[in-house]
């Protein structure tokens, strides 16, 4: 992260440097005819797109390269989901197939930021992981901007169920 | 740049579009339109477009000569 993306995606007023008030809390309609207040979650959509589709397919091939690690190889690309568009978009352009990076996430269960990869993870896997040993490609993006992958080469694991309470 | 329209028209779920419309007057213009006009920018002619260049650019000529602009 260089923090210079800072203004793409975050909560204006409510820490040290904009404390939360009246005034913060005062609704406005902004160009594209939105009404949020300082207090509200601001995100620039096509600067974050823009931002996600820059930077993580280099960091991806960067890592597979300095691992020496095929793409192919690879069994799961388990990626932060913000949206199915987007995760696909960037399946594109990395070229991986779209069943090796599920992109169902938010359309069961939301965008819950870096859980999103867990979830993916036992959600589309069950217990697929607890019989074999696999390689995942984990990444996670966004507010900051930030970004950072991970190879996971796993055992069998002892379990991979999701527990709903 | 001989398929944009072609490729224009299906993000704006309309059969055809010509160079003079304006791209607001789309039914579906939304910011997710917005959003797959700059990734249809990125991986179809290798552009990098913000929401602001596309609504600054009005119209669908406009639009074709922003990203020719880009190429370039």
């Amino acid at each position: 992260m260089d923090g210079s993306s800072h203004e793409a995606l975050m909560i204006p007023a409510g820490g040290f440097k904009m404390p939360s008030s009246l005034q913060t809390a005062e609704i406005k309609e902004d160009a594209a005819g939105n009404f949020r207040s300082s207090d509200h979650l601001v995100m620039k959509g096509d600067d974050v797109f823009n931002f996600v589709q820059r930077e993580v397919p280099p960091m991806i091939e960067e890592l597979l390269l300095s691992a020496a690690v095929d793409k192919k190889d690879v069994d799961y690309y388990m990626f932060h989901q913000p949206n199915k568009f987007m995760l696909n978009k960037l399946a594109d352009k990395l070229a991986v197939p779209r069943e090796k990076m599920p992109s169902n996430i938010v359309e069961n269960f939301g965008n819950a930021s870096g859980v999103t990869i867990p979830t993916a993870i036992t959600f589309n896997l069950k217990d697929i992981p607890t019989k074999e040993s696999l390689t995942f490609c984990l990444a996670g993006f966004g507010v900051g901007l930030t970004w950072a992958s991970l190879l996971l080469k796993t055992e069998k694991m002892k379990f991979n169920e999701l527990i709903y309470m | 740049m001989n398929n944009f329209r072609i490729e224009l028209a299906e993000i704006l779920e309309v059969d055809g579009v010509e160079k003079d419309e304006l791209l607001s007057s789309f039914e579906c213009w939304d910011s997710l339109t917005i959003l797959s006009i700059i990734a249809l920018a990125g991986e179809n002619y290798n552009v990098t477009l913000s929401a602001a260049d596309v609504n600054n650019s009005n119209t669908v000529g406009g639009l074709e000569e922003l990203i020719k602009s880009k190429r370039r």
